[in-house]
């Protein structure tokens, strides 16, 4: 060991592990910076507050509850999807006297009082991530390798029945 | 004989660790530039006024002007020697920003007409 030379000595396999490891934290670093400017979360909250505003006028609904599921949400809320993201859009309707009964009666227990679902979903060609799966059956849970989603929900009637509409919104930059 | 030897292995060693300081402070300037470049890039810059003018645009209601100050953006371009008109536009929804050869594209999902106009050192964004 003595005898070494300093080349031997530095350049060893360890020296070379040492910066590996340096590279990777720079890297990961690098990469965790990148996620502060990803805008997903913004960008599906600006969707939804857009479907919300345009489903909704003077607390009443716009379009007939039995219809939801022919109305044409892009159309009538003035939006297009273009390539380059996916997008995801969906409206539930919630039978509000059913789902105050029901909270009363299981406190603690997930409401189960949908009326109607409309889901709208634009996919691109090879989607890493579903969209309609990461706003609906992972709400709630927060990583940073999935893009977050926006829930809107606001109370409305119709023709005197009460209903509480609730808005998701989701985009995913590749 | 054996001062001689001995003044040969020091002058290795001293070798040796010339080079082990010349490659660790070619590696960590290498390292610092990458981290520069991916935090304070071109390609940065361009993903981030486009994303700000797209978000701008989405949330707005119809007949707005949206006024941005980008004056810093400008200069960027300038120093890159990229026309004034190229640095930012938006083109059937979608807003395209430059600042050197390489150029970001992000869309809007509004349907919405939007236009941009740059004027002076800010940017109108006009959504009609």
């Amino acid at each position: 060991m003595k005898n070494k030379k300093g080349s031997e000595k530095y350049l060893s396999i360890w020296w070379f592990f040492c910066l590996a490891i340096v590279l990777t934290g720079t890297v990961v670093a690098l990469s965790r910076f990148k996620a502060s400017y990803d805008v997903a979360f913004v960008d599906g909250n600006s969707l939804a507050n857009q479907v919300l505003d345009c489903v909704i006028k003077n607390g009443k609904l716009v379009f007939n509850a039995s219809e939801i599921n022919n109305i044409d949400i892009l159309s009538l809320c003035k939006i297009k999807f273009r390539g380059g993201k996916d997008y995801f859009i969906a409206l539930e309707l919630y039978d509000y006297e059913k789902c105050e009964k029901l909270e009363e009666e299981s406190e603690g227990k997930e409401l189960e009082c949908y009326y109607a679902r409309r889901p709208v979903i634009f996919k691109s060609q090879n989607p890493k991530i579903d969209l309609n799966d990461r706003c609906m059956n992972l709400e709630g849970i927060i990583s940073t390798y999935m893009p977050p989603c926006a829930y809107k929900a606001v109370y409305t009637e119709q023709e005197s029945r009460k209903y509480i509409l609730r808005v998701v919104g989701g985009t995913y930059e590749h | 004989m054996i001062k001689l030897l001995s003044q040969k292995n020091k002058k290795g060693v001293l070798e040796g660790t010339v080079i082990f300081i010349l490659l660790n402070v070619a590696f960590f300037a290498m390292l610092i530039y990458f981290a520069r470049n991916s935090l304070t890039g071109t390609n940065v810059q361009e993903k981030i006024l486009a994303k700000q003018v797209a978000l701008f645009a989405n949330s707005a209601k119809p007949d707005t002007l949206i006024i941005l100050d980008i004056t810093d953006y400008l200069k960027l371009g300038e120093k890159n020697k990229v026309p004034r008109e190229d640095i930012v536009k938006i083109q059937d929804g979608m807003v395209y920003t430059r600042f050197d050869e390489n150029s970001f594209t992000y869309p809007t999902f509004s349907d919405y007409p939007i236009t941009a106009k740059i004027s002076g050192n800010f940017l109108e964004i006009h959504v009609g």
